[in-house]
C-alpha cells in the first residue's frame, strides 16, 4: 500500500509487483482482499493479519492465500507450485490451508508462509494429541 | 579452420574465466514472483544486502561487506555483536538557547515501526517523523530504541523486538546549551535482520550458487 496522488487527490494504492500473468492473478486477490474488503490491512511492507486469537490470524492468512491460489488454479492448473512431498492440487478443492503451508522457497525447507505452516502444525500436533 | 578454432577457444576460454568486474547487480531466484532469495552486491565499498523475499514482506534480511576469493564470494553479514545495532549519526554543538535543544532526522517507510528517544537513561520522547524539542534537563546522553507496533499477526514476523543505538555521551563541560542532531532510518527489514556468515559459488557472471539455489543475474 502506498499513498499517490490518483485524480488529483492523495490515496492508498495497493501497487503490486507481478511477474506474469498468473502472478498477477494470484496477487489481484490479495489486493482485493487488502483495498476492497478489508479481510486483511495491507502497509507499505506487508500485511498485517487480524482476529481473535493467534489461531484465528492465521486462519485469516491462510484463507487469504487459499482464494489467491484457487484463482490461480482457475486461470492456470498447470502454475500451482508443488507442496509438501511434491504434491500438487489436481482440483480446485483440494487447495486448502495444508497444501499452502506445505510450499517452501525453491530447493529448502523453509516456509513461503510461515504462518500457515505454523497454523498447520499445531492442527496436527491436536490430531495427534487425541488420537 | 586453425582460426576458427582458435577463436572458440578463447571464446570458451573468457567465457570460463567467471569474470564478476560488473558487480553493481542483483541476484535471485523468483518463485512465480511470490517469494524468493535475492542478493544485492555492491562495489567501493564491498557491500551486500540479502533479502529472504515472501509474498508478502521480507521474512529475512541482512547486510554487511563480502570478499571475492577466487570462484567464491564470502559474506560478512549481521553478527551476534551488531544484528540488534541501530546507526544514528550525531553532531553536537553550543547553541545560545536557555535550554538544550534536540533535532531529529528520522525516515521510515512503515507505518509500523516505532522510535523512541531517551535522554539521560530515563525521558523518553516517541518521535514519528523529523522534529525538534527543548530538553527540561542538561543533556547527558541520548540513545534511540526503534521497535515494531501493531495489532495482528505479520505476514513476515520479525526476528528481531527491538534495535537499540549506541548511548551518545554529550559532554558538556563548557556550561554552555547544546544542539543535538541526531540522524537515522529504520525499515520493517531491520526487524527480520538474521545473522549471515556464508559462501556464493560464482559459476558465472551471470550465475550464482547459494546452499545449491541458483541465483541469477537480474536483467534491467
Amino acid at each position: 500500500m502506498q499513498s499517490m496522488t490518483v485524480n488529483g487527490s492523495s490515496q492508498n494504492v495497493v501497487v503490486m509487483n507481478v511477474t506474469s500473468d498468473v502472478n498477477a492473478v494470484h496477487e489481484i486477490i490479495h489486493a482485493f482482499q487488502g483495498g476492497v474488503q478489508h479481510s486483511f490491512t495491507l502497509n507499505s511492507e506487508g500485511a498485517v493479519f487480524n482476529g481473535a486469537n493467534l489461531f484465528a490470524k492465521q486462519m485469516t492468512n491462510a484463507v487469504s492465500e487459499m482464494q489467491a491460489y484457487q484463482a490461480q488454479y482457475a486461470f492456470s492448473p498447470s502454475s500451482m507450485p508443488p507442496s509438501f512431498g511434491g504434491y500438487v492440487p489436481n482440483s480446485i478443492n483440494s487447495i486448502n490451508a495444508f497444501y499452502v503451508g506445505g510450499i517452501n522457497q525453491p530447493g529448502t525447507t523453509t516456509s513461503v508462509y510461515p504462518n500457515v505452516q505454523n497454523m498447520v502444525n499445531t492442527i496436527i500436533q491436536q490430531f495427534l494429541r487425541v488420537f | 579452420m586453425r582460426y576458427t578454432i582458435i577463436f572458440i577457444l578463447t571464446v570458451l576460454l573468457f567465457e570460463n574465466c567467471n569474470s564478476f568486474h560488473h558487480l553493481n547487480e542483483k541476484y535471485g531466484n523468483s518463485y512465480v514472483g511470490v517469494s524468493g532469495e535475492e542478493i544485492k552486491f555492491m562495489q567501493q565499498p564491498n557491500w551486500f544486502e540479502y533479502y529472504l523475499r515472501s509474498e508478502m514482506g521480507v521474512l529475512e534480511y541482512s547486510t554487511g561487506s563480502w570478499v571475492r576469493n577466487k570462484n567464491q564470494i564470502i559474506l560478512n553479514g549481521f553478527t551476534n555483536t551488531n544484528i540488534k545495532n541501530l546507526n544514528v549519526e550525531n553532531k553536537i554543538t553550543d547553541n545560545a538557547d536557555t535550554k538544550d535543544k534536540v533535532f531529529i532526522q528520522y525516515k521510515t517507510t512503515s507505518s509500523l515501526v516505532k522510535a523512541d528517544v531517551f535522554i539521560n537513561d530515563n525521558e523518553v520522547i516517541p518521535v514519528s517523523s523529523d522534529t525538534a524539542f527543548f530538553s527540561e534537563f542538561d543533556i547527558k546522553s541520548v540513545q534511540i530504541k526503534s521497535y515494531l507496533s501493531y495489532t495482528g499477526l505479520l505476514s513476515s514476523s520479525p526476528k528481531i523486538d527491538t534495535l537499540y543505538s549506541s548511548k551518545i555521551k554529550v559532554g558538556n563541560s563548557s556550561n554552555k546549551n547544546i544542539d543535538v542532531v541526531l540522524k537515522f532510518a529504520v525499515n520493517q527489514n531491520d526487524f527480520a535482520r538474521i545473522k549471515l556468515t556464508d559462501t556464493i559459488t560464482v559459476k558465472k557472471n551471470a550465475l550464482l550458487y547459494h546452499n545449491k539455489i541458483k541465483l541469477k543475474k537480474f536483467v534491467q
